[in-house]
């Protein structure tokens, strides 16, 4: 395991949280009740899980499948209730949805009664405390921001899938949250409209400073995105590791050239190779 | 690999035309082995099918070979058309028709799409009143037409409950469907938004059970034109379903069939206002 060498990845425990978090997850736990039992036995899905972000941070956890990512993403998302443990955004403890947190799905889910403007409009609509031109301007600016501009009175069917994802983050960036939480939104993305749609999100991430939880399970995806990567193994999920990730943003596609960038994937690849429990590791390749 | 590519390699192997899938949608039918018509040429074969039934009959008629007294033929079925209108009969029967229609089928509808939406949106109030509603839709409707006359005599109001009995519940089935298979992914999303109970159903649910409404709705139209016979023949005999009875009893086959003709043509538009409405409702199928 990890913690033998100076510059090994830290084991997070919540003493070491720092007070300046704006995202804090405490000792995280989550367990579902086994399908079909009839003594209440369960699943831990996550057990003491601990991460925290820094206002602007953006923190890609990347895991095998299986491994609890995603429930902790509806766990901080608030579409999932919380077993143990606290999390608080900017210092408020969640207890459910909130303006404050966005999220965008792996599936784009966009409504397919709806046009591009107004699905990416859906989450302002709903709001109710914006007039129809401020929502459409602010839309309109969005699309533009993803691209999707010449796009806008499309229907979903219409267009492909990567634009599709590009409405989906448009659609959760255009309400302003302070936090964005990101279930691997390329993940059914073929390799080339995922790279290019890597390259805007990092360019937008960097422009716009939000604070991000980006889920992923493509090791140099999470590397490219991340201000840190926090590594999880599975069952139950838990924080293997975390590491910084010491480039600059916004970064550039020329940066996975770099020597560095291809020692950090290769350590990450170790680091989950060795979260894995031998009785698993060939499902993961 | 994604889904585009290998679909896009499949169409290759089926050789199929590819859809590039920018502009296109990627769910977009393809045409089939045999060139598709286009809606003018459509309508035009369909119009001279019916013409040309209409002149064998007539001509078949002419000919003697037809038994007047049970076929009738297209001539005399107009002569009768004529005959009711300038007696003054057809008119008053159409409206009479009309009014038992447009009153039963209106309280269907709107029922209806009030019980289907609530047993749609309430579980326990579908567990509650499934029971029925299938116990209901399963007898035929017909048996309980004593039982309606006992409770509210043959009046207008009967009718209008036999109606209603048969067209409400096509539309409350098909409603409650449609509202009960929300779409897991587009709920998830509109509750991530904080969307309230109200805004999920006028949002997601409405829109999304629209398919499932409108054939609903075209299923309780054609049996709400059954019911309207069914009512007319039963209960006090008015209208053109009282028209055809009456006809029928004193061998006035012309006369029938004049108005089995407006029950046709009331189906046809129907059919043809409704296949409007929905291609304009679901423009987003593409």
């Amino acid at each position: 395991m990890a913690g033998m060498t100076a510059d090994s990845p830290r084991q997070v425990g919540a003493n070491e949280m720092a007070g300046d978090a704006f995202l804090r997850v405490a000792h995280l736990g989550k367990s579902y009740r086994r399908r079909g039992s009839s003594d209440g036995t369960e699943v831990a899905v996550l057990q003491d899980v601990s991460l925290e972000a820094k206002a602007g941070e953006f923190v890609t956890v990347i895991g095998p499948s299986g491994c609890g990512k995603s429930t902790l993403l509806t766990c901080i998302a608030g579409l999932t209730e919380v077993g143990d443990g606290t999390i608080e955004v900017d210092g408020a403890a969640v207890s459910g949805p909130g303006p404050d947190r966005a999220v965008v799905f792996q599936h784009a889910s966009l409504l397919p009664w709806r046009t591009i403007e107004r699905n990416v409009g859906y989450g302002l609509e709903l709001r109710r405390d914006l007039s129809r031109g401020e929502i459409r301007s602010r839309v309109a600016r969005m699309l533009e921001l993803v691209g999707l501009g010449e796009f806008a009175g499309h229907y979903p069917h219409e267009i492909s899938g990567g634009m599709k994802q590009r409405a989906n983050l448009a659609r959760a960036l255009v309400v302003e949250p302070k936090l964005v939480l990101m279930d691997e939104p390329f993940g059914a993305l073929d390799a080339i409209t995922k790279e290019t749609l890597q390259d805007e999100l990092a360019a937008l991430a960097g422009r716009m400073r939000r604070t991000t939880v980006f889920i992923t399970h493509d090791i140099e995806e999470a590397v490219f995105l991340g201000d840190k990567v926090v590594v999880m193994s599975p069952l139950p999920g838990r924080v293997a590791a975390e590491l910084p990730v010491p480039f600059p943003r916004p970064r550039r596609r020329e940066v996975t050239a770099e020597p560095e960038f291809a020692a950090l994937v290769q350590r990450l690849r170790g680091l989950i190779q060795t979260a894995i429990p031998a009785s698993q590791s060939g499902e993961e390749r | 690999m994604s889904m585009q590519t290998s679909e896009i390699r499949e169409r290759h192997r089926a050789r199929l035309p590819v859809f590039r899938p920018t502009r296109w949608s990627r769910t977009r039918r393809v045409a089939g082995p045999r060139q598709e018509l286009s809606r003018p040429t459509r309508i035009a074969f369909g119009v001279s099918g019916v013409v040309l039934i209409l002149a064998l009959w007539q001509i078949a008629a002419s000919a003697g070979l037809l038994d007047p007294l049970v076929a009738s033929s297209p001539s005399k079925i107009f002569t009768a058309a004529r005959r009711l209108i300038s007696e003054d009969i057809l008119g008053p029967a159409i409206l009479s028709t009309a009014k038992l229609f447009g009153v039963g089928f209106g309280v269907s509808l709107v029922s209806g799409l009030a019980i289907g939406a609530a047993l749609g949106w309430y579980p326990r109030l579908a567990a509650v009143l499934d029971p029925w509603v299938s116990i209901l839709y399963a007898v035929p409707r017909i048996a309980l037409l004593p039982i309606i006359s006992v409770w509210v005599g043959i009046g207008f109001e009967a009718q209008v409950i036999v109606v209603w009995l048969v067209a409400v519940f096509p539309i409350v089935i098909n409603t409650q469907s449609g509202i009960s298979t929300v779409d897991r992914d587009h709920l998830q999303v509109a509750r991530g938004f904080l969307a309230t109970d109200w805004q999920v159903l006028r949002t997601v649910a409405i829109p999304g059970a629209t398919p499932a409404i409108v054939s609903g709705i075209r299923q309780g139209l054609m049996q709400g034109l059954i019911g309207v016979v069914l009512a007319e023949y039963f209960f006090g005999n008015t209208g053109i379903g009282g028209l055809i009875f009456s006809a029928g009893t004193t061998l006035e086959t012309a006369t029938a069939f004049v108005g089995a003709f407006i029950f046709a043509a009331a189906a046809l538009l129907f059919s043809v206002a409704l296949k409007a409405i929905e291609r304009r409702l679901e423009r987003w199928r593409g």
